[in-house]
This record gives structure tokens, sequence and C-alpha cells, in this order.
């Protein structure tokens, strides 16, 4: 806005014109302020009109005209019309209302109108009529004005602007409102894939937890529940090998039945297998499905969705047919296709969950046939690793688990459990089944049990591979107790020996008794005679006593041998072994003897007196040896009762024991000291088959033969137990009938 | 006394008939059994010692063979020399004292010699072969005793 130059200042002035004045005054006026007027001049009252008219045009001047007006108030004529002429035309032009002096009314106007008027058209009054005034009035007028304008001018840019941004705001709502609608319609298909893929997902889960096909047709009858308005609960026909065909079904609480019709058709039958067999496809209200399910349930059938999950489902390996799934339904074709839609991507995990369970199913049933022939053999059984741990045991094995807590590990070694060592039995030959991959046998002791084992190599490779590709990875140990075997083997053995040894005995005593005999009576005879000199009659008397203990050794071997043909009496232990004293009374006489006698004189027993007579004699004859010098020999006879091995009867029993306070017996020998031919006396003293011999005579009579070194002190104790026989009358008339209640 | 022999063990016969000879006593010997009974038969001995296993022939079978003999000449003597019963002459039969001896000891070895005819059984080896010829000689005194108070 140019306030400098007044040049470019325009005014428009209203007056009426008419008469020459006017004119003066606009030209002094001009004169004056220097400010470029438009004027227009009203020629006559008449003329008001082109004076408005000119006002007009004075008005509406070319651009960069600054406008202010001026109504010189004593010219004017109808004021109020053209006041309201002037507004209408430029509501914002500043208008003075140039008074001259003496003008005091216009038209008639009271001042009060004027007021009025001058206020509603908001006209600057009472311009005094000085140029200079008039002048600075317009200008600050005009300057007004420019400010008015460029607010106004930059209001309507605001405006515009505000209108743009409007619309462009508008235009990108309505983008964002398309865009938001395409993006949920694709978020909402989004969420329903999801939604179907999560169902499925969650139904492929839940059928793979399943154990029963009962589960499955539970778990599927729930999985339609949408459609549970016109699809009944499905029906299974399911046929395995170990189970034969098999209808699942739920309704009236039935869970699974065998397919009778099916069963008595037989499975090679026509209708059952093409029943089956059929291509996989779904087949919808099919008449020989309905005829087929009708004659199976009882009831008709006329609507039916059969869908076989046949081979193709089932992978090339299934043989026969598969599961057959059938709904009984009261869909119409629409809703059909969506219930095929919906059940069509399950049909896959449901066909494999049914296999699932068919090959466990059978795998269970053969894996309990095999677990209970495993655990029907009543010989232990284990099945070994190389490092002899045990991967598996029957029930006969697993007898030998320690409690818990005393085994270290989960999977213990075998010699562990069965044997309770700390290291590989002796002789066990589980290495070399492992190296050779070949079965072998062997002996190992349990206690004092004899075993023996038997270790097959078992390969656990596929069927295809050849046999002795690998070595064996595991090793099945068979424990067989051959301990009785053995005990009857060595008892027959023994009886055998003794048989020949007796046989032997009988033709060598005679044939070694007559030259005895000779020897001894003629080296009587020689230590007789006074002929010859005394050394030599000496000397005759050492081959006579020679000659005497080899026929002792031999009537021993003899009596011995003979055991068997013995006849037995009832006697009583004390008198038995009252008589064995008798016998070695010379032998006793340097020890001091200390016997302890039963209180009851009738502890009896059923043997050959003259034999155990013998075994007495023999173990006192062995105590007094032992002893030496003088030593104290303890003889104790008592009844007594005896716990049979692993049985909880006790036996009633006789019982004499023999202490001594010799050295005692080696620990290391004390087993073997029964054993024929073992001896500890120098060589001539002794034939070794004293001890053999007595544990024969006493097992012969149902009896044992121990020894033990004694606890406390030196020495040894032989102990001998017999069967305690019961005798009519008195104390014996209990254990009778113990007897008779134990049989 | 005279003693007969019957063993076919040499120690035992060198020996009887040294301890025999020891107390005054004369012996024969038979190694076997057929020998012994011709012996036996020949010589008359007044006791004799058999053993029961030999060669040949054994010891029960001797004795009985031999006790056979003897009684039957016995009855031809006396059939020939009149009735024992009329003329009062009562001719001692012959019999010795017999002892059957064995290596075999035991029930059988007795029975065998009760069941003979012999006077007693003892077992080889002889415990004291004096208390042997002992015994045989005071069983043949007592038998003589009773035959001539008889």
């Amino acid at each position: 806005m140019d306030k400098g130059g007044g040049s470019n200042l325009v005014a428009s002035i209203l007056y009426d014109g008419g008469d020459s004045d006017g004119v003066v005054r606009e030209g002094a006026f001009r004169a004056r302020t220097g400010v470029a007027w438009n004027s227009s001049k009203s020629q006559s009252k008449s003329h008001s009109k082109n004076h408005a008219k000119a006002s007009e045009d004075a008005l509406g001047s070319s651009d960069g005209s600054r406008w202010v007006a001026a109504i010189f108030s004593e010219d004017v004529v109808n004021l109020e019309e053209k006041i309201i002429k002037l507004r209408e035309s430029d509501s914002m032009v500043p208008i003075w209302l140039v008074e001259s002096v003496e003008s005091a009314a216009h038209d008639g106007l009271s001042q009060d109108r004027l007021k009025t008027l001058l206020n509603r058209g908001r006209i600057r009054r009472r311009l005094p009529r000085r140029a200079e005034e008039i002048e600075k009035a317009i200008r600050e007028s005009i300057q007004e004005r420019d400010e008015r304008a460029a607010i106004l001018r930059s209001r309507k840019e605001l405006g515009t602007r505000n209108r743009q941004l409007h619309d462009l705001q508008e235009n990108l709502e309505k983008i964002v409102t398309e865009r938001t609608a395409h993006l949920s319609d694709a978020e909402r298909e989004l969420h329903r894939r999801t939604q179907e893929t999560r169902d499925l997902v969650r139904f492929i889960k839940e059928l793979s937890q399943t154990e029963l096909i009962e589960e499955i047709l539970q778990l599927l009858n729930q999985e339609i529940r949408s459609f549970n308005d016109v699809v009944r609960p499905p029906i299974l026909a399911v046929v395995s090998p170990e189970f034969g065909a098999r209808l699942h079904f739920q309704q009236n609480r039935h869970t699974g039945r065998a397919a009778h019709r099916a069963l008595e058709k037989g499975w090679g039958s026509k209708a059952v297998s093409r029943l089956w067999s059929r291509k996989a496809a779904i087949r919808f209200n099919d008449a020989e499905d309905q005829a087929y399910l009708a004659q199976e349930l009882g009831r008709p059938m006329p609507r039916t969705i059969a869908i076989p999950l046949a081979k193709e489902l089932r992978g090339s390996e299934a043989k026969g047919p598969g599961p057959l799934l059938i709904f009984e339904h009261g869909l119409d074709v629409a809703k059909a296709e969506e219930f095929k839609r919906f059940l069509i991507p399950r049909l896959e995990p449901l066909s494999s969950a049914i296999d699932r369970i068919i090959i466990n199913r059978e795998m269970r049933a053969a894996s309990r046939l095999w677990e209970a022939t495993f655990d029907g053999i009543a010989d232990p059984i284990a099945v070994l690793s190389s490092d002899f741990r045990v991967l598996r045991m029957n029930r006969a094995f697993a007898r030998y688990e320690t409690p818990s807590g005393e085994r270290s590990v989960s999977s213990p070694r075998c010699y562990e459990m069965f044997a309770g060592r700390t290291s590989p039995c002796d002789g066990c030959s589980l290495k070399k089944v492992f190296e050779s991959g070949k079965p072998s046998e062997w002996q190992v002791r349990r206690d004092h049990d004899v075993y023996e084992v038997n270790g097959y190599p078992i390969h656990l490779g596929e069927p295809t591979e050849p046999v002795q590709a690998e070595p064996a990875q595991t090793v099945i140990h068979h424990y067989a107790d051959i301990t009785k075997s053995l005990e009857l083997k060595s008892y027959a053995f023994q009886g055998e020996k003794m048989a020949a040894i007796g046989l032997m005995a009988g033709n060598i005593a005679h044939e070694l008794n007559n030259p005895l005999a000779g020897l001894r009576s003629l080296a009587q005879v020689l230590a007789h005679d006074s002929n010859y000199p005394d050394t030599v009659r000496k000397d005759m008397k050492e081959i006579e006593l020679a000659a005497g203990r080899s026929s002792a050794i031999i009537r021993d071997l003899l009596e011995f041998s003979q055991a068997d043909d013995r006849v037995r009496e009832t006697v009583s232990l004390n008198v038995v072994a009252d008589r064995a004293l008798n016998m070695v009374k010379t032998a006793l006489h340097e020890h001091r003897v200390d016997i302890d006698w039963a209180e009851d004189a009738d502890v009896m027993v059923e043997v050959d007196p003259h034999l155990l007579q013998h075994v007495i004699f023999n173990i006192v004859n062995n105590a007094c040896q032992a002893m030496k010098e003088t030593g104290e020999l303890t003889i104790r006879t008592r009844r007594s009762l005896l716990a049979e091995d692993g049985k909880s009867i006790e036996r009633k029993i006789a019982e004499i024991e023999i202490a001594d306070t010799g050295p005692g017996v080696p620990p290391q020998i004390l087993s073997r000291i029964f054993e024929p031919f073992f001896t500890t006396k120098e060589a001539g003293q002794g034939t070794g088959l004293g001890l053999s011999m007595s544990r024969m005579v006493i097992e012969n009579f149902g009896g044992v033969i121990e020894v033990q070194n004694r606890t406390e002190g030196q020495g040894a104790v032989f102990t001998v137990r017999l069967p305690l026989k019961a005798v009519e009358g008195g104390a014996h008339a209990e254990s009778n009938r113990s007897g008779e209640r134990t049989r | 006394m005279r003693f007969l022999i019957i063993d076919d063990e040499p120690l035992v016969r060198r020996s009887l008939a040294r301890a025999l000879q020891a107390r005054g006593h004369e012996s024969d010997e038979a190694v076997d059994g057929p020998e012994g009974l011709k012996r036996w038969l020949e010589l008359r001995p007044d006791a004799v010692f058999v053993d029961i296993l030999m060669p040949g022939m054994n010891g029960p079978d001797v004795v009985r063979k031999a006790l056979a003999a003897t009684t039957a000449s016995l009855e031809v003597e006396t059939a020939h020399g009149g009735s024992p019963s009329s003329s009062g002459y009562r001719p001692s039969p012959y019999r010795p004292t017999i002892a059957l001896i064995s290596a075999y000891s035991g029930e059988d070895s007795e029975r065998l010699a009760v069941e003979c005819g012999a006077d007693c059984f003892i077992a080889k080896p002889f415990e004291d072969i004096f208390a042997v010829v002992d015994t045989l000689v005071s069983k043949h005194q007592e038998r003589e005793k009773e035959l001539s108070h008889g």
C-alpha cells in the first residue's frame, strides 16, 4: 500500500451538483490537497440517478485506485438513498459526510434521523471543510482502508487456503476410510484363514493325543458341532488283522462292537471288499452304503456320507481295507458341500490317527504277548549291554533287584543284581559272546547256588541287514539253577565212586588181607621166636604193627563201602556216642573230656549204629590227634530245631557237637575238609577217606556234618545233625503230629 | 596135635605152621581146595584151617565133601564090624575140629561156617596168631572131652 505519494490518492466525493459552487469547491479542494479526485457531478436533482451512476463509476475505478467517498452534506439530496446505494456498492469504502458549516438540516431530516442514517451507513461524519483536514482524514482513512483491505485480502487468502486444506483433508479421509475398509476385509479374511488353520492344527494336535478310536470319534463329533443339527455323530468302521472288523460309534452308549455282517461274510467276500476298498471318494447317499449300514445297525439309514480313509490317504505301505468314516445326515446339497469342504482337510490327519491307534494296539498286543512270555519263564533272564548293564529283565531276574537306594545307578550291572558282586562273576563269558557273536555257556555262583548261564548274542539291526555284519549289541543271559542237579550229579558221582571203591575194596581187601594176614601172623610168630636176636624180633614187631594198620584201613574201606547194605535201627544218640568214646579210651586218656549229654535219654536217631559210632570215633580220634598234647574235648548232644533252607518249616533234629582245643581248621581248607582224599595228615598217617566217608554216611542218614572253628579261643567244632526219630509216646508224640500236619 | 592148613596164601600157611610149631604141634599144608580135600582124607588131621576163597574149590565145599566122605567111611566100617548096639562097641567117629578162615569177615562168613559144618570162623588177618592157634586147640580138646565122656 502506497502511503507516501498523494498522486495515486483518489477520492470520490459525492456531492450534489447543480451549481458551480460544487465544481469550484472541488477544484479548490483538489488544489489544496493535491489529491486526485474522481468526481461526478450531479447536474440536477432530476439527474440524481446519473449522479449516482457517476458515483458508482467513481467507485469502480481502475485497478490501483484507492477509494474514499465524501458526501457534501449541503449538496446531498436524497441522502438516505445515496448512502444506501453507496454502501451497497462497496460495503467497505470509507465515506465521509463533509458538512458545510451552515448546513443545519437536510431535506428535513432530523438530527436523530441523520444520526441513525450515518450509523447504518457507517459514515464518518462531520468532516471539516478545510482541505488540509480533509486530506489528512482521507489519508488516514485510506491508510486504514489499506490496512483493512490487506487484512481482508489475507483473510480471503487464508480462507482459500483453508478451503483447499479442508478439501485435501476430506480427500485424505476418504482415501483412509477406503483403505481401512479394504484392510479390515483382508484382515478379516486373514483372521478367518488363521482361525481355520488354527482349528485344523488344534484338531491334529488333539488327534495326536488320542489313544482310543472312541476318543477320535468324540473329538470328531466335537469338531463337527456346527453341523450337529444336521449331522449325527460319526460311525467308524475299522478293520485290523489283529482285531478283525469293528464298527465304532457312540449312539445309545455303544462304543464299539464287531461289525457282525462284515465278519459273517468274511473279509474275502465281494460285498465287504467292495464296500471298504473302493476308491477313496466321498460317497453321498450311496445305496450300497445305506443297505450295508441298515443291515449292520438294524435300522434304515437313508441318508449317508461315507468316506473311505483308504489307501490313497494311508500311504502305499498300508495293506487291506482302510477305515471307513460314515455320517448319517440331513444335509441339503449346498450344506453338504460345505460339510465336505470342512471335512476334507481333516481326513488325512484322521486317517493317520486311526492308523496310529490300530498299529499301537497291535504293537501293544504283540508286546504284551512277548512280555508275558518273557516274564512267564521261571528262569532268570536278562538282556545285557556289553558293559554288563541290565537293559531288560524278566520277572524272575527282577527278584534279585536290590532295594532302592542301595543301587547307585539306574541301570545296574548284572553281577551287582544277580550275585551282589562289584565285579563280573568268576567264569563269566559275556565279553567272549560279544566278541565272537556266538552263543556260549558257563557257570557262575550265587551264594551257594550254581547257575548255568547261556549267553546268546542278539542283533537289533534291521531285519534286512545280514546278521553277522555287525557285532551283537546285546546279549541275553539265561540263568538255570543247576545247584540241585549238580548236587544230584555229585551225589550220584559220589555214590558211583563209593560203589566202585566198595567193589574194588572188597576185591582188594581179600587179595590184600591174605598176604597181610600171613605177613602179620608170621611177624608175630617170628617176634615170639626166641631163636632170633632181639633186634630182629623188634623189627618183626614193627612189621606186625604196620600190617595191623593196613588191615584196619582195609576194614574201614570195606565197612564204609557196604554202608547202603546196612540195616538201620532206632537208637539213642547218647548210647552210640558213648560206645564210640569207649573205643578211643586209650587215645583220650591224655585229654580232659567234658561231656554234656542231652537230658532226654531218648535223643533217638535212625541209623546204622555201627557206622555212626565209627563216624563219631573218627571225629574224636581226629580231634585227639589235632590236640597232640593235652587239651579239652567237649562233647554235647541235644535236641534242636533246624529251619530248612528257604522254608519256614522247622525240622526237629538230634545234634552232637564235638569241640576240641586244637589248632582248629585253617579257613582256606574249611570247605574242602570233607572232600575225598583230602588230608592234612602227614603221608602214611591217614588216607583222607575218613571225613569224606563220614559225610557220606551222615548224609546217607539224612543228616549233615559241619565243621567250624571256635569263635572264641582255638579249636575246631564238628557238628553232626541227624533227623530226630520220633518214638511212640512221650515227648515225641508231638513231633509225630507236627510231621503229619506238614505232610 | 596134627593140623592141616588149607590156604592158597603161602604166608598164611607158613605163619600158621610156625605158630603151631612154636606151640609144639605138627602141621601139613595144602595150597588149594582139591589138594586140601585129598590130604584131609589121607592124613586125617586133628584140626583143619580152611580158607574160604581158594582156587579149584572153596573152603565150605572142601569141608562139606571131607565130612561127607569120612561119615560114609564110618558107616561102611560099622557095617563090617558088626552091630555096634549088640557088641556095645562104639568106635569113635573121625571128625576133626574145623576153622574156616577168610579175609571176608561178617555175617555171611559166619553163616557159611555154620552151614558147612565148621566149628568156627576166624577172620583174617589174625589179631594174634597164637590166640588163634590156642583157641582151636582148646576147642579140639573140649570136643575130645565131650566125646570120651559122652
